[in-house]
């Protein structure tokens, strides 16, 4: 088990020196240099040169980058051009929101794909399952953007059900349990499009995996032997099922903050999806490299995890040589 | 040397698989949505009944009728006509994306499939690193630097999606080349390209045309979410996806339905159509139960470590 964890964590390292690398090199392909929006318009171009010359910027790029890499690895990744606050903090700030919106949408998921995942796996080809998978199609095929302004458009405009953006209703003083009830209300919408794309694509995995252990001899010997249907599925079926879905969970996160920044851009969600839809638009390249290096950095992290986890819950993986 | 081989892609099979296929009801309702939307966008200049840029100032914003099909935009242009257009540019992106893909992913999944070792090592690593990258995060960024236009949309969907790609056909390659027929041809001394071309290539030609199918759904998918963001195919020029960025005013949502509900339901169709090929391509070609939902498993690496399918990624 050592030795499987310590290679997954050998071979992170060359792809964590590679992302930091391809960071680096996209911050310095952008126009301009670090002190644009910085200085005042009184300091002359021979003051500008100085200050860059002192900071650096005239060294080779390879020491500029081992520089940068240094103060990235201690948790400094530079200051918003826009903001003149440090990224980590902007990020910090946001964080939270990110986490809350991903983390309802990752329930709601579990929630309706594992039921149903099991349901269709168990009765194959029945109306239920066509009906299931002809869904399945149509919502992997919808742009999330698209669903989403046809919940806006439906709930929100013409029944006047649910707010459509922000975290709380502006101007609204809730506290309590009024607070937590306001909060959900306005996570329901985006919650609910991070969530139908990935129930498509979960339930499919189950069935998948429940179809394919209906048909293994040790549960047909179970059935077979004229154990009750449900002391078969529970013990038997749902455990091996289950087995490999806390590696999918850890994947699924990275895929949640990806699809989460469409939707917060739209629900005006003010997460890090929507940060860096911000940076973008003004054009605030360093807070918009960190949030990529934090970003990407987060599903290393993820995917390595999911290593682990299904090492741990599937011992032919760390037998394997 | 009995050996069958496991993708009858061969020409003596194309008969029997093209018989299946048109006996596959998703590939029926996905070939006849497919060819009426394409017939449409190709044919958009005899069809289109004005010009797609330019608009009637006397029916600016106007409901559907009185001439104008799905009505006018905010400067006067004939929605229906721009939408017509729109679908070119849309599936311009879309094809020209996924070329990009097999160019990258097949020449690199090629030589660390074929080759192995070190190669196999380098190539896998740059796959994983560009995989760490979430796709609008890094692509928004870089159309930001680079700016909007049609070939950097192409450019950039097609330099971040081919990471499925190269690992399948690494993972083909893998399998292939110690096949019998592989090993026997390499023994009466073929040329390595020919090996790589003529035995493996054509045998992973049913994996690669699925995937290179639901690509061209999810560079359309792609392109419309960038369009969408203004970071993508930008006015005047029409794309259904810069087409539903009207959407984002909470007027045109609440009261203007025909200047974003036909886009949408254009990209629903055009996607929905693509995928249900692919699944008919998968079930026919691979004989292997998979949907668009295991390409996007598959993207997310799921498909590497756990058995969904019976894998092509065992090497």
């Amino acid at each position: 088990m050592l030795r499987h964890l310590l290679r997954r964590v050998l071979i992170a390292i060359p792809v964590l020196f590679g992302i930091s690398l391809v960071v680096y090199l996209l911050v310095n392909l952008q126009p301009g240099d670090p002190f644009v929006g910085m200085v005042g318009p009184e300091t002359t171009p021979a003051e500008k040169a100085e200050l860059l010359r002192r900071y650096g910027y005239d060294d080779p790029l390879v020491v500029q980058y081992l520089r940068w890499l240094t103060r990235a690895l201690a948790g400094d990744l530079g200051y918003s051009l826009q903001q003149g606050r440090p990224v980590t903090a902007l990020i910090g700030e946001r964080l939270g929101n990110t986490g809350l919106l991903a983390g309802a949408a990752l329930v709601l998921t579990l929630v309706v794909a594992l039921p149903l995942g099991l349901f269709v796996g168990l009765r194959r080809n029945g109306g239920v399952d066509l009906a299931v998978s002809v869904l399945s199609f149509v919502l992997v095929s919808v742009p999330a953007f698209f669903l989403s302004m046809l919940l806006i458009k439906v709930f929100a405009v013409d029944l006047r059900l649910l707010p459509t953006a922000g975290v709380t209703t502006i101007g609204a003083d809730y506290h309590g349990f009024a607070h937590l009830r306001d909060v959900a209300l306005h996570l329901v919408l985006p919650a609910s499009v991070l969530a139908l794309g990935n129930i498509a694509v979960l339930n499919r995995y189950l069935r998948a995996s429940v179809s394919e252990l209906v048909d293994q001899d040790f549960i047909r010997a179970l059935f077979g032997r004229g154990i009750p249907r449900r002391r078969v599925i529970a013990p038997h079926l749902l455990r091996n099922a289950a087995r490999p879905l806390i590696t999918i969970v850890s994947l699924e996160i990275p895929a949640l903050l990806s699809s989460a920044l469409l939707t917060e851009t739209i629900f005006n969600w003010p997460g890090i999806g929507r940060l860096s839809f911000e940076a973008v638009q003004g054009r605030d390249y360093p807070l918009l490299m960190g949030i990529v290096l934090f970003l990407a950095v987060v599903t290393l992290a993820c995917n390595l995890l999911a290593d682990v986890l299904y090492a741990l819950v599937d011992p032919r993986v760390r037998l394997a040589p | 040397m009995t050996e069958t081989l496991s993708h009858s892609t061969g020409p003596r099979a194309a008969g029997g698989s093209l018989r299946r296929l048109l006996q596959d009801p998703f590939f029926v309702i996905g070939a006849a949505g497919l060819s009426v939307l394409l017939l449409l966008t190709l044919l958009a200049p005899w069809i289109a009944p004005f010009s797609p840029d330019e608009g009637d100032l006397f029916s600016i914003e106007a409901p559907p009728g009185d001439g104008h099909l799905l009505g006018t935009d905010e400067i006067g242009r004939d929605v229906f006509s721009r939408l017509l257009y729109g679908g070119q540019v849309s599936v311009l992106i879309g094809l020209s994306a996924v070329a990009v893909q097999l160019v990258i992913g097949i020449s690199l999944g090629a030589i660390a499939g074929y080759f192995g070792g070190l190669a196999d090592a380098i190539v896998m690593r740059l796959t994983e690193i560009v995989m760490c990258f979430p796709f609008y995060a890094i692509a928004i960024t870089l159309a930001a630097i680079f700016g909007a236009s049609v070939w950097n949309v192409i450019l950039i969907i097609g330099i971040l999606h081919w990471t499925g790609l190269a690992r399948l056909v690494r993972g083909e390659f893998l399998s292939l080349r110690e096949r019998d027929f592989v090993r026997a041809a390499r023994s009466i001394g073929v040329s390595r390209t020919r090996i790589i071309f003529r035995h493996l290539l054509r045998n992973a030609s049913g994996p690669i045309l699925v995937y290179a199918t639901l690509a061209v759904a999810n560079g359309i998918l792609a392109e419309a979410a960038l369009s969408f963001l203004g970071l993508g195919v930008r006015q005047p020029q029409a794309s259904w996806g810069n087409m539903l960025s009207a959407a984002q005013s909470m007027r045109v949502l609440s009261y203007q339905w025909w200047l974003w509900i036909p886009p949408g339901a254009a990209i629903v169709l055009m996607v929905l159509s693509i995928n249900f090929l692919g699944e008919a391509f998968q079930r026919v070609l691979n004989r292997r139960p998979a949907a668009p939902v295991a390409d996007l498993v598959s993207r997310r690496g799921w498909r590497a470590r756990l058995p969904v399918t019976k894998g092509s990624e065992n090497g």
